[in-house]
């Protein structure tokens, strides 16, 4: 086979299947993929580093603009890390609303990326159907929190808005409405002949190659990996909800649909059973003063397992913030199942694992033959960027 | 008289009219795909102002791309489909053009029509535009058999292979329960028709056959790289292939324009009814490119051979059948 029977296609960073900047570069022989590669860090914004120049209080904030999907899930996570440090006991109240907040995000993540798959695959009604739906959940959203994406809901110690009866009220409409449409959604998905034959044993992530990669939440589940943080490692008040982890084994797109959509019914569940059990008392503990010590809190957002760490050296700045988005585990994976399929695939399945390319991007390069890597310092970056633009001048 | 004939030609049922209702068919298209989505749709001009919109912008050209052909094809594309609107039956059975085996030459045409995009695609040096065209002439090469042959045994049935004759026999078929053999004809009848709207999606890149320029793999496919008024007369010729499919459809199948004698108004109501049958088979285009997700080129193409081209062989022969030992 000669060198031009190849052609080399990109998608992104501007492409329509991507809503956010990123590159897929595969090299494709008729429609078949023979080789393939990310190319990560178009959306790098330096959060970690901008964290280290403000308290803990303003910090908070910042991390929940690290994502606009899961921002509760980030946001809550730094404030269990800090809240680690600082040592306090935060009331019972705040675990079981943020459990809700929580769950109500699941929901709006994950009909959120049904809907981006469904365009994915040019099933465009069905994109519509289920986004007009989640604005049932962005309304219970936004009369609890305040906001529709970022919420602004946690404080270090606990939450800054409390379930008023009329709240709850409201809250339990919605969910009632929302009901026999998540019906009406799982059995469009699940049955719809050609959604099937654009989803079913497309992509399939082996568990092997699912723990080689270390895949997260619903990409591991979907590939046989019994792991979910809110059930093995119980933060907030998930130890005292009861709730079922779906897992399935077959790891191709469809069962990352089913799989989804179980998990919706579960997150309906334990809204569900807060609203019911929801103890009475503070929503919040107060934290003062400059702190000291590390900690490492991991949470278990939409999209996987979402890992922050601080750092506090006798400061309200933390000397370093590190954070770990589910994404930057899952792409690796979907990188490597595109070699074999088609050109039509590789929205399928680069979708699939839900990916936040926003929540992901580092500074880390990593060569693919060498495997080494490094960490490169912003004078080596500027020195690289000017090399970069010199090259395509010339 | 010759003033009056090139009217016709130009004006009314002609070109002028031809595009007119592309843009009318086409808005109603977006519209229904709208509300069955659940959104609001486009205003009634809207296919309008974007063909404005598209003319009045400039050319862009990419590197090592061939210009020549980039710049003849939509012109070639728009004529072609402009030409098959001349065959359509619209105020009377007989088309403006009308001739013994008419309806191939017809499909001769929308074949022209659709291999010109591969050269389109593949003239404009992108990768985009190259993958694009591939699947473009596969799924037209797909979708073309099982069309025809369902037009084929439409022609059969009526025994004739012009438009305007098999327009006024099955306009007549639907008083005429003659024998029993006719009635089983419904059977092959209702075959054909629904291979011929699935087979028209496909001509049209309509989903689920929409994989020629499927916008999240490969942007706009072989129309990535055309600009301005390129774009424009591709786009418009789009608009007048979904007239000349769905106008063919409802004359073929469901007797199109027929002839009632009632005076004045004959003209009128033959072209009244000519909408109502258009517009039956624009709502079902709709509706099937609603409810379908982008299959994939090999998908398309294989549900095309391994099921559409059997089916349609079967309806052809049924209708053989029928005719030679049910009397119709």
């Amino acid at each position: 086979m000669s060198k031009r029977d190849y052609t080399e296609f990109n998608l992104g960073p501007q492409h329509p299947a991507l809503k956010e900047p990123e590159t897929f570069r595969v090299v494709v022989e008729g429609e078949r993929i023979v080789k393939a590669e990310a190319i990560l860090g178009h959306t790098h914004r330096g959060i970690e580093k901008v964290a280290e120049q403000r308290d803990y209080n303003k910090a908070l904030y910042l991390a929940e603009r690290i994502c606009g999907i899961c921002s509760f899930a980030h946001n809550a996570n730094f404030a269990r890390a800090v809240e680690f440090v600082a040592d306090v006991e935060v009331p019972e109240r705040a675990q079981y609303l943020r459990v809700l907040v929580a769950e109500l995000e699941r929901l709006h993540s994950h009909m959120l990326w049904l809907g981006v798959l469904a365009h994915e695959i040019g099933f465009d009604t069905f994109y519509f159907l289920v986004w007009n739906d989640r604005e049932l959940v962005m309304d219970a959203l936004e009369t609890l929190t305040g906001n529709r994406v970022n919420y602004g809901m946690n404080d270090i110690g606990g939450v800054r808005a409390d379930l008023t009866p009329d709240i709850k009220g409201l809250l339990m409409r919605k969910l009632d409405e929302l009901g026999p449409r998540l019906e009406k959604i799982k059995e469009i998905a699940l049955k719809n002949k050609t959604v099937i034959s654009r989803t079913k044993g497309v992509g399939v992530i082996s568990n092997e190659l699912a723990r080689k990669t270390c895949v997260t939440g619903p990409t591991a589940r979907s590939s046989g990996i019994n792991w979910d943080l809110r059930r093995d490692q119980p933060y907030f008040a998930y130890g005292d909800l009861d709730f079922d982890v779906k897992v399935s084994t077959d790891g191709d797109v469809y069962s990352k649909i089913t799989l989804r959509i179980e998990e919706l019914f579960e997150s309906m569940r334990i809204i569900q059973q807060v609203l019911e059990h929801l103890p009475e008392g503070r929503i919040k503990t107060d934290v003062r003063g400059k702190l000291d010590g590390s900690a490492v809190s991991r949470i278990e957002a939409p999209r996987g397992e979402n890992f922050h760490y601080v750092d506090f050296r006798n400061s309200k700045e933390p000397y370093r913030m590190k954070v770990r988005a589910p994404t930057y585990a899952n792409v690796v994976s979907s990188v490597e199942v595109l070699v074999g399929h088609y050109i039509s695939d590789i929205p399928v399945i680069v979708a699939a694992n839900d990916p936040c390319f926003s929540c992901t991007d580092r500074t880390l390069v990593i060569d693919r033959d060498t495997e080494r890597y490094q960490i490169l310092t912003a004078k080596e970056l500027r020195k690289l960027s000017i090399e970069t633009t010199k090259e395509e001048i010339m | 008289m010759m003033i009056l004939r090139i009217l016709e030609f130009f004006i009314f049922p002609g070109a002028l009219f031809a595009i007119v209702l592309s843009v009318i068919l086409m808005w109603l298209v977006r519209k229904l795909a709208a509300r069955m989505e659940n959104r609001v749709g486009p205003p009634f001009l809207q296919p309008l102002y974007d063909f404005a919109k598209l003319l009045a912008k400039e050319r862009v050209y990419p590197e090592k791309s061939m210009r020549l052909v980039l710049w003849l094809i939509p012109i070639l594309q728009f004529s072609v489909a402009l030409t098959m609107s001349l065959f359509l039956p619209i105020i009377s059975p007989e088309g403006l053009i009308s001739f013994d085996g008419d309806l191939f030459f017809f499909l001769f045409l929308l074949g022209i029509h659709g291999s010109s995009a591969f050269f389109l695609g593949w003239m404009s040096n992108n990768p985009y535009g190259g993958s694009g065209s591939g699947r473009a002439v596969l799924i037209e090469l797909s979708f073309e058999i099982p069309l025809s042959l369902s037009l084929a045994g439409i022609a059969n049935v009526a025994r004739s292979m012009r438009i305007s004759e098999i327009t006024l026999y099955m306009a007549g078929v639907f008083f005429t329960f003659g024998s029993f053999g006719k009635i089983l004809l419904i059977i092959p009848w209702s075959l054909l028709l629904i291979i011929s709207l699935i087979s028209t999606l496909g001509a049209l890149e309509y989903n689920p056959f929409s994989a020629g320029h499927a916008e999240t793999e490969i942007v706009a496919g072989w129309m990535t790289e055309l600009t301005g008024p390129d774009l424009a007369l591709v786009k418009m010729s789009e608009f007048l292939n979904l007239t000349n499919l769905s106008v063919l459809i409802a004359a073929l199948f469901l007797g199109g324009p027929p002839v009632y004698e009632i005076g004045l108004y004959t003209r009128f109501v033959t072209f009244l009814v000519f909408l109502v049958k258009t517009l039956l088979v624009v709502f079902a285009l709709a509706f099937i490119k609603t409810i379908s997700s982008r299959l994939r080129v090999d998908q398309s193409t294989e549900g095309m051979w391994k099921y559409l081209l059997p089916l349609a062989l079967g309806g052809v022969i049924l209708i053989l059948l029928i005719q030679q030992y049910g009397g119709a």
